[in-house]
């Protein structure tokens, strides 16, 4: 049954005493070891379980299929514990509530259609949230100001105005935000963007992101009855109101640019971000963007299907190409990010890293060169980060600026012409007409 | 209603409209014969889902090449504008057209726009079209709507205000602080705390 907490609401304050308790408790549980048990070894943790008092207490928000699969990863982690699931589609929910139960060996887990209930709770520490991309920013935002730390789904936000918020949101509430973006947690990614960042292709000149080719939908869609224990409405949230049908909800949502950028924004979140990450252009942007799609004549999905977008960074914006570089980002080419330099080229993708010349990618990377963040564990990397208060690898920061390079692209296609752009600013240069595109009304009392 | 459709595609019903500066915060005005273009006119019946999305991509192919030039957006856009309140126009063909202006709606089009404030059924769709375009007559008109339209409505326009960040409202907004309908009250709230308070002199 679902659950509307009375709790009062938890406050900033309370969420950092927790906080302070969750490391205190690291430290003194370590601290046990010297001394003689007069509890279980289990209730301490020092079986190989994590103490009750020192697991993190999560809750979920968007249970769909990414949301279910993150959450089936999170429950082997036994330094995370689940408390509670909101999601508008009961099925969700109640496949997530009995997964949690089922870890738990109870059926305490708490459900709710509305995650603003779930936020009233003062026992969580930490949400793992995957929903639409159109409901990223609210429920995170939300989250960030009543001091919960985030392991949110990519790309981060719908528009760069609400990437922002969201960023500003956990920078001025300090609480922990991974990204799901964990191709930054696989070895060969970060050694590919070690290889680039220390200039072992020398100077760079190019990047070329290779995404996927968005889907076209053949008509018609007719309106359909929204099936029963779906909250539609709340769905469709800050959306424009449309009409039901099954092809615009669910992992449909993201070829539609009332709720997402298409295939663009999807695997920008990924390859953009490793482009960012071996360029070091993570807190920057391009000078411009200038791009050509090819958008579906018919049928609700609408996000481009073909698209090449080029765009500019100035001399200097990547500590390995003082002369300035292009970046190129189409679906033309092959998934992953390759990187041209002067000595050599670098190609990294899922489970493949080559380059020329073909040894090059064989070498050893040194201690006086400059290393990246390291983790092979995304999920770990959230836990360790919440308990120690350090930054993840795939901070808001970062996600923010990778997503707004393909915010940028589809604002340029949907313009029709190249859009100048002050990455300092995050806004156009003397162009209100693609200021416009920043953001967008969102409908009824949604808001952030 | 299906004769008036054919009428207008027939005859392209050319309406000259020049647009008259209503009071001081409406933008200078710019005489502009307004050719309402068949692929406008096509579009007015549009369902959504039903229809093909073609009388819809038709549209955004005809505001991407006027928003190359200033006369064409104004010119497109007062077209959008004035199909909105043709009778036959449908629901759905009212989304695609605030959808289109919100890229290209210009100053001179709110006054007429806003007007869909004053309904449920359409206020959201007014406000997608009209919160991005910068000028005071956006938030003049808002704030007409927030004190005469629906209180269905009143959530959703301040929360306009809000993001706009309008020193004006915040007097007007602060009276629904703890209204009775807690969306008004909790909308009116945030916007409080969000917008810039005015300097004491």
């Amino acid at each position: 049954m679902d659950k509307k907490s009375d709790s009062q609401k938890k406050t900033n304050q309370q969420s950092i005493s927790r906080r302070q308790f969750l490391t205190r408790t690291t430290v003194a549980t370590a601290g046990a070891v010297a001394f003689p048990m007069i509890v279980p070894a289990s209730a301490l943790g020092l079986d190989g379980t994590v103490a009750p008092s020192n697991r993190i207490n999560m809750g979920c928000i968007g249970v769909g299929s990414q949301g279910t699969g993150n959450l089936g990863g999170f429950l082997n982690n036994p330094n995370m514990h689940f408390l509670a699931v909101a999601d508008v589609e009961r099925p969700h929910r109640n496949r997530a509530k009995k997964m949690i139960d089922q870890r738990n060996e109870n059926t305490d887990c708490d459900t709710y259609n509305d995650f603003r209930d779930l936020l009233e709770r003062d026992d969580l520490d930490a949400l793992s949230i995957a929903v639409p991309d159109h409901w990223h920013s609210i429920p995170a935002i939300q989250a960030a100001n009543k001091g919960l730390d985030m392991y949110a789904e990519k790309p981060l936000a719908l528009t760069i105005a609400e990437g922002r918020a969201m960023v500003d949101a956990v920078q001025e509430n300090k609480v922990v935000w991974q990204t799901g973006s964990w191709q930054r947690s696989q070895s060969h990614f970060r050694h590919a963007c070690e290889l680039v960042r220390n200039g072992y292709i020398g100077e760079v000149h190019k990047v070329e992101v290779g995404l996927p080719t968005g889907n076209p939908l053949k008509e018609p869609t007719p309106p359909a009855e929204v099936p029963d224990g779906f909250d539609y409405d709340f769905w469709l949230g800050p959306a424009p109101w449309a009409p039901y049908t099954k092809l615009r909800c669910h992992w449909n949502f993201r070829w539609i640019l009332d709720y997402s950028g298409g295939q663009l924004t999807d695997w920008a979140a990924h390859h953009c971000d490793i482009f960012n990450w071996g360029m070091g252009t993570e807190a920057t942007g391009p000078l411009n963007a200038e791009g050509t799609g090819n958008f579906p004549r018919e049928g609700i999905w609408d996000a481009a299907m073909d698209y090449m977008i080029k765009y500019n960074y100035a001399p200097g914006a990547s500590p390995v190409a003082p002369k300035g570089f292009e970046l190129h980002v189409s679906n033309s080419f092959g998934m992953g990010a390759r990187f041209y330099g002067s000595e050599g080229e670098i190609y990294v993708k899922r489970g493949k890293l080559v380059s020329k010349p073909g040894k090059l990618k064989d070498i050893e990377i040194k201690d006086s060169d400059t290393r990246l963040y390291k983790s092979t564990n995304h999920g770990q990397n959230f836990v360790d980060c919440v308990r120690s208060r350090e930054k993840c690898i795939a901070p808001i920061e970062a996600a923010h600026h990778a997503i707004a390079i393909a915010h940028l692209g589809n604002i340029s296609m949907r313009l029709g012409r190249k859009v100048q752009w002050d990455a300092k600013k995050e806004e156009f240069v003397n162009d209100p007409q693609a200021d416009r595109m920043l953001k967008r009304a969102m409908r009824g009392e949604w808001h952030i | 209603m299906r004769t008036f459709s054919n009428l207008l595609k027939s005859t392209w019903c050319i309406l000259a409209i020049a647009i008259l500066s209503g009071c001081a915060t409406t933008p200078t005005p710019e005489p502009i014969e307004v050719v309402v273009r068949p692929e406008i006119v096509a579009l007015q019946s549009y369902a959504l889902g039903i229809d093909s999305r073609e009388s819809a991509t038709a549209i955004e192919d005809q505001v991407r090449e006027a928003m190359k030039s200033s006369r064409e957006s104004k010119r497109i856009a007062a077209e959008l504008t004035q199909v909105l309140f043709l009778p036959e126009t449908t629901i759905d063909a009212k989304r695609v057209i605030c959808q289109q202006l919100w890229l290209v709606g210009q100053p001179e089009n709110v006054r007429s726009i806003a007007k869909l404030l004053n309904h449920t059924e359409t206020a959201d769709m007014a406000r997608y079209a009209i919160e991005r375009i910068d000028h005071e007559v956006v938030d003049n008109q808002l704030l007409y709507y927030l004190k005469k339209g629906p209180d269905s409505a009143k959530p959703g326009i301040i929360n306009s205000l809000a993001i706009r960040g309008s020193e004006s409202a915040l007097e007007h907004i602060q009276g629904y602080v703890g209204h009775q309908d807690a969306a008004i009250s909790n909308a009116a709230l945030a916007a409080v705390a969000r917008l810039p308070k005015k300097e004491k002199t």
